[in-house]
């Protein structure tokens, strides 16, 4: 413009704007134009990222054949597979297994990677071994063998009542070029006499853990009842030694109460026995020690057995346990006339499946009752089946299991009762078991042909029941929801409702709003409406320096200054929020009686000056006056008046103490926005009012507060947003508890929190990393929806105060 | 009379241990000695509860080979296992035993299981505020007021009165902490404690050892459990089963809350291991390494299990 004008200065191009301007304006309107896309392109990215990691929790199991191994016998009890899927086995009561080396291929680019079989025509192609045997025993008769595949058992039992139990152990072995084989040995352990010779053993249970072994049998006797004996074995070595299992001796199990045993089953940590009668009621005995018996051996403990010598085997006398009767209960009294078909443990023992003749199928469960002690109830159930179950495994890896009826195969999940996979054969499978990893599952034929079958089930404990439903899980009294997504060893059943962990968030969110909205909301309206300008411009930014304390800092003070503080003051400071707001309008109150030339000697926006005093010593009494208080109203000591009086906890970790310190981080955020909504109001407006003869009381209360009040609703809630997310106060001030009460006084873990707490700890594409996947999901669900509510709601009361504010 | 014999020679072994009191290492460990070509960074993730102690072998460890760096991280033991699977880390030390779907997940990505070593053994102690009277607690108890599922049969317990105490604590209400669940202190408490149980909701998970014994300090009805390692003077760690956490109880076994804490590592089959990794392991197992577990207060092996773990280091 300016160099044009001394050619033309009264022509038209004057108002011609210059090339360089118009091509900067042109540039910023479509960089603008496509940051803003960019943005709103960056948060869709990042919700279809969090959707994309979340989405397999949703599906279900998907199994594939892999190929078919004939082993060409037809003589078989039993068959397992290596944790590697390379070398199955088939088993008859001859004492001999086979084997077939099946040779998986691990691509060339990257050995890392599945490793898959070389199948021809539907056959697994054998690799240099091709089917071998082992033979572990011959000259002695069995009539039953059972697999137990965890700690790899094979059990064979005969009809004299002895017990011999041989341990199948596969072991990688890498040769020179780093190419892997394996390799199998069998442990085969000389018989064991269970009861009096010629007993026939009916039904049998081995458990065997690092450091014991309990071999369980109910056998036929010469008279109408069967007995049971048990045999005990207890680890001479310690925890760095592997076996060193030493006989310790037999217990007798004889109960009045068990009419006719025909099954029994033992526990997961050993303490406790299930007996089946043939009247179809379960016995739940829990075993205990018994003083009675001096047999204590007393080489145990961490590290001996290093060195220590083992002495010769000693004649077995009588284990220095117990039995007590805890429960009888009938699982079928409801279904008449079914009859227990089968009756096994689910992985970690701890749950049994229960399948009746009807085609029912319960999950039951040992928990306490409300009086403590424990007993045996259902606590699951599936849609029954058109028959009975013939055929039933457990993974060893998590709560599912397979049950075959007929040709068909059902791959169910204990915990949420849903059914993960299911298909029809086509014909009906002799045996049927899940690999070690729970990534193969096999089935045979009786003419020895087996089906390897992939299993790809990721997720199996997630789904919409697992994240937003009631649970009724393994030892828990009822249903519930419940957070708890990790174990000390792998039978743990993860628990990962999200329901806690929403209530958790809006409870912090809650009661940070509590504290913070009204401070901030008055905070504004004193600030923008009777402070004077000069000090109000220094308060704001004050205010605002305020947010920038990094939350960690705040949650540091709240857990290790605030809480122990609180934790003992809890009187004094009820006492506080109520006298400082009453003595401050009694103050008000007072001050507006005063004589006029007593008032003017305090300049217009400077009352606060007699008004901090006021406060500092309503303060002051409060906290003095607390205890004294304390004595009088809650009997000495608040900590245990709120518990007997309300029956929810006092924590000393407790919202109050994050409602107080997240409030600090909300307050000048709220604050900032309101004050600046206010101080927004058309001057004239004020004006009005006030020359209409109203006070400043009645134009902020009934003009500057209506008029700004979509610019405060905002602020509220970019302050709930903020709360919501929040995360550091909350990890470091809560107890992180994923509990479902809204007490004050008791913690809480937030969504953001947990999510920070758990990630390390989550591998990659877990259950448990997809999990918090779908927390972050809900917190971004959460504070979207709000945000959207809070927007409408927002333009709505614009519009309704438009026509003054404009 | 064999018998008796052994139990004689048991309770010489008690008396010469009892004698040598906990804190004095075993004179048969064998001295740390130097070797040539150590150098290159070591990243250890992993436990809480060994992080003291890996920041004090780190740092006496760099005193023999000046060329190492190390860097430590410890946020929990359930931390370790994904870090040694994307290669984050060379070591992890781990308060547990690594479970199967964590050695799964190894294997699946190296084609061999991961190797680990016991460094040091650890008394995980059950602490009480050093005000409170209480004298001592059963497994049973400690899972009343830990659990939810009761496992070992007692009845729930919500204040002082249910485990014992009488007159002025017995209406204090418990206050429970623990790790959270990236602990390995956490999971063995749970297996022993709890019988492999469910915790409670409102045992209050804090993120680190140091956290749990500040929190129970600074709380009067304050219950929790950590590393041995981590007691200061104002908490008290009581007897359980009525034997107090001490060496000598934790090796025998009396004390039920022994464990044996670990460090895993990634040891290709038929390979060499890493020179540093392999001295660092090796350190750690000696006599110098041993004296470090003492000062952190936890217990050193004998020198047997710490050569069995040597000859592991090839």
């Amino acid at each position: 413009m300016a160099n044009n004008s001394h050619i033309s200065p009264l022509g038209p191009e004057r108002f011609q704007v210059s090339k360089k301007v118009l091509w900067i304006d042109r540039f910023m309107n479509s960089f603008i134009k496509v940051g803003g896309f960019g943005v709103i392109a960056a948060i869709f990215c990042i919700f279809l990222f969090i959707l994309w990691q979340i989405i397999p929790l949703f599906q279900g199991a998907k199994s594939s054949l892999a190929g078919t191994v004939d082993f060409a016998q037809n003589d078989l009890n039993i068959f397992g597979i290596d944790e590697w899927g390379e070398l199955p086995f088939v088993a008859g009561t001859d004492g001999v297994f086979h084997f077939a080396d099946l040779e998986r291929e691990s691509t060339v680019e990257n050995k890392q990677a599945t490793r898959q079989y070389n199948v021809e025509s539907g056959k697994i192609v054998l690799g240099d071994r091709g089917i071998f045997r082992k033979e572990i025993f011959s000259g002695e008769s069995y009539q039953s063998l059972k697999f137990d595949p965890r700690p790899g058992l094979a059990i064979y039992s005969n009809t004299n009542g002895q017990i011999r139990l041989a341990k199948v152990k596969f072991a990688p072995v890498f040769d020179d070029e780093g190419d892997r084989k394996i390799d199998v040995q069998i442990e085969s352990e000389s018989p064991f006499q269970m009861g009096q010779i010629g007993q026939e053993i009916l039904s049998v249970d081995v458990l065997e853990t690092a450091d014991k072994r309990i071999i369980a049998t109910v056998q036929k006797t010469d008279k109408s009842l069967n007995e049971i004996n048990l045999l005990f074995f207890k680890a001479a070595g310690g925890l760095f030694d592997d076996g060193g299992l030493s006989p310790q001796g037999y217990v007798y199990l004889r109960d009045d109460k068990i009419g006719n045993p025909v099954q029994i089953l033992i526990n997961g940590a050993g303490d406790s026995v299930i007996v089946v009668d043939d009247e179809d009621r379960l016995h739940y005995l829990r075993l205990e020690s018994d003083e009675t018996v001096k047999n204590e051996s007393s080489a145990s403990g961490l590290l001996t057995g290093l060195g220590d010598d083992l002495e010769g085997e000693e004649a077995l006398g009588k284990a220095p346990y117990k039995f007590t009767h805890m429960q009888t209960f009938s699982p079928l009294s409801k279904e008449i006339g079914s009859r227990i078909i089968s009756l096994q443990w689910l992985f970690g023992r701890g749950s049994l499946m229960l399948a009746g003749s009807n085609g029912e199928q319960h999950i039951l469960s040992s928990y306490s009752k409300a009086g403590g002690g424990l007993e045996y109830d259902r606590i699951n159930e599936f849609p029954p089946l058109t028959g009975s179950v013939d055929l039933y495994d457990y993974s060893r890896r998590n709560r599912a299991f397979l049950v075959t009826h007929g040709t068909e195969v059902i791959l169910q999940f204990a915990t949420t009762g849903t059914t993960r996979w299911q298909t029809d054969l086509g014909y009906k499978p002799a045996l049927a078991a899940f690999g070690p990893k729970y990534d193969l599952m096999m089935f045979a034929n009786n003419q020895g042909v087996l089906e390897i079958r992939h299993l790809q089930d990721p997720h199996p404990e997630a789904g919409w029941k697992a994240f937003f439903g009631k649970i009724w899980y393994e030892g828990q009294p009822e249903p519930k929801y419940t957070w708890q997504s990790t174990g000390g060893e792998s039978s743990f059943e993860p628990k990962l409702s999200m329901v806690p962990l929403i209530t958790g968030s809006l409870k912090g969110t809650l009661y940070a709003l509590i504290f913070a909205v009204p401070i901030s909301i008055f905070a504004a309206l004193y600030s923008s409406q009777f402070l004077s300008r000069r000090l109000s411009k220094i308060i704001k930014p004050t205010m605002e320096i305020m947010a920038s304390l990094p939350s960690v800092v705040l949650g540091f003070l709240a857990a290790l200054w605030l809480a122990p503080i609180l934790e003992t003051r809890v009187p004094s400071i009820i006492l506080i929020i109520t006298l400082v707001p009453v003595t401050s309008l009694f103050f008000g109150y007072f001050w507006s009686r005063l004589p006029k030339n007593i008032r003017a000697v305090l300049p217009e926006g400077s009352e606060f000056w007699v008004l901090i005093p006021v406060m500092a010593i309503a303060t002051w009494l409060g906290w003095i006056a607390g205890p004294a208080m304390e004595q009088v109203f809650f009997g000495g000591d608040f900590r245990q008046w709120w518990p007997r009086i309300t029956g929810t906890p006092f924590e000393q970790r407790n919202s109050l103490v994050v409602g107080f310190m997240m409030g600090f981080a909300v307050i000048p955020i709220i604050f900032t926005i309101a004050e600046d909504a206010m101080s927004n109001v058309p001057i004239y407006l004020r004006s009005a009012s006030l020359a209409l003869g109203a006070s400043r009381w009645q134009t902020a209360w009934r003009i500057v507060l209506p008029t700004a009040a979509a610019g405060i609703f905002a602020a509220v809630m970019i302050g709930f947003g903020r709360a919501v997310g929040e995360t550091m106060i909350v990890v470091m001030a809560t107890g992180n508890t994923p509990i479902m009460e809204w007490n004050i006084f008791s913690g809480m873990r937030t969504l953001a929190a947990n999510i920070a707490v758990e990630l390390p700890e989550a591998p990659q594409h877990s259950t448990l990393y997809r999990a918090l996947f779908l927390g972050a999901m809900l917190l971004f669900l959460l504070t979207f929806t709000v945000n959207t509510v809070a927007e409408v709601i927002r333009q709505h009361l614009r519009n309704k105060f438009k026509a003054v504010s404009d | 009379m064999k018998k008796s014999m052994r139990t004689m020679a048991l309770a010489l072994g008690l008396t010469v241990m009892i004698t040598t009191q906990a804190g004095d290492i075993d004179v048969k460990l064998p001295a740390y000695k130097k070797v040539s070509g150590v150098s290159g960074t070591l990243n250890s993730v992993g436990s809480d509860t060994l992080n003291n102690m890996m920041a004090l072998w780190a740092e006496s460890f760099q005193s023999v080979y000046p060329n190492v760096k190390i860097q430590i991280e410890g946020k929990g033991s359930s931390t370790a296992p994904p870090a040694l699977i994307e290669g984050a880390s060379q070591i992890g030390p781990m308060s547990r035993p690594m479970k199967s779907t964590e050695i799964d997940a190894f294997e699946k990505k190296f084609g061999y299981k991961p190797s680990s070593v016991g460094v040091a053994i650890d008394a995980l102690a059950v602490f009480v505020h050093k005000d409170n009277p209480i004298k001592g607690l059963s497994l049973k108890q400690i899972d009343s007021a830990f659990s939810s599922t009761y496992k070992l049969g007692g009845k729930p317990a919500k204040n002082w009165a249910d485990l014992g105490l009488s007159g002025a604590w017995s209406n204090r209400a418990l206050s429970l902490y623990g790790r959270n669940s990236a602990s390995g202190t956490y999971g063995v408490f749970k297996d022993i404690a709890l019988s492999k149980g469910d915790y409670a909701s409102n045992v209050k998970e804090q993120p680190g050892s140091s956290a749990v014994v500040q929190g129970i300090g600074s709380d009067l009805g304050g219950l929790g459990y950590s590393g041995y390692g981590y007691k200061t003077s104002s908490v008290r760690a009581v007897p359980v089963n009525g034997y107090e956490p001490s060496a000598d109880n934790a090796l025998t076994g009396k004390y039920p809350l022994g464990r044996v804490l670990y460090v895993y590592y990634n040891h290709k089959p038929g390979t060499k291991l890493d020179s540093t990794t392999r001295e660092f392991l090796k350190f750690t197992l000696s006599k110098l390494g041993q004296e470090v577990v003492v000062k952190d207060g936890y217990f050193p092996l004998n020198a047997g299990a710490a050569n069995r773990f040597r000859s592991k280091l090839k």
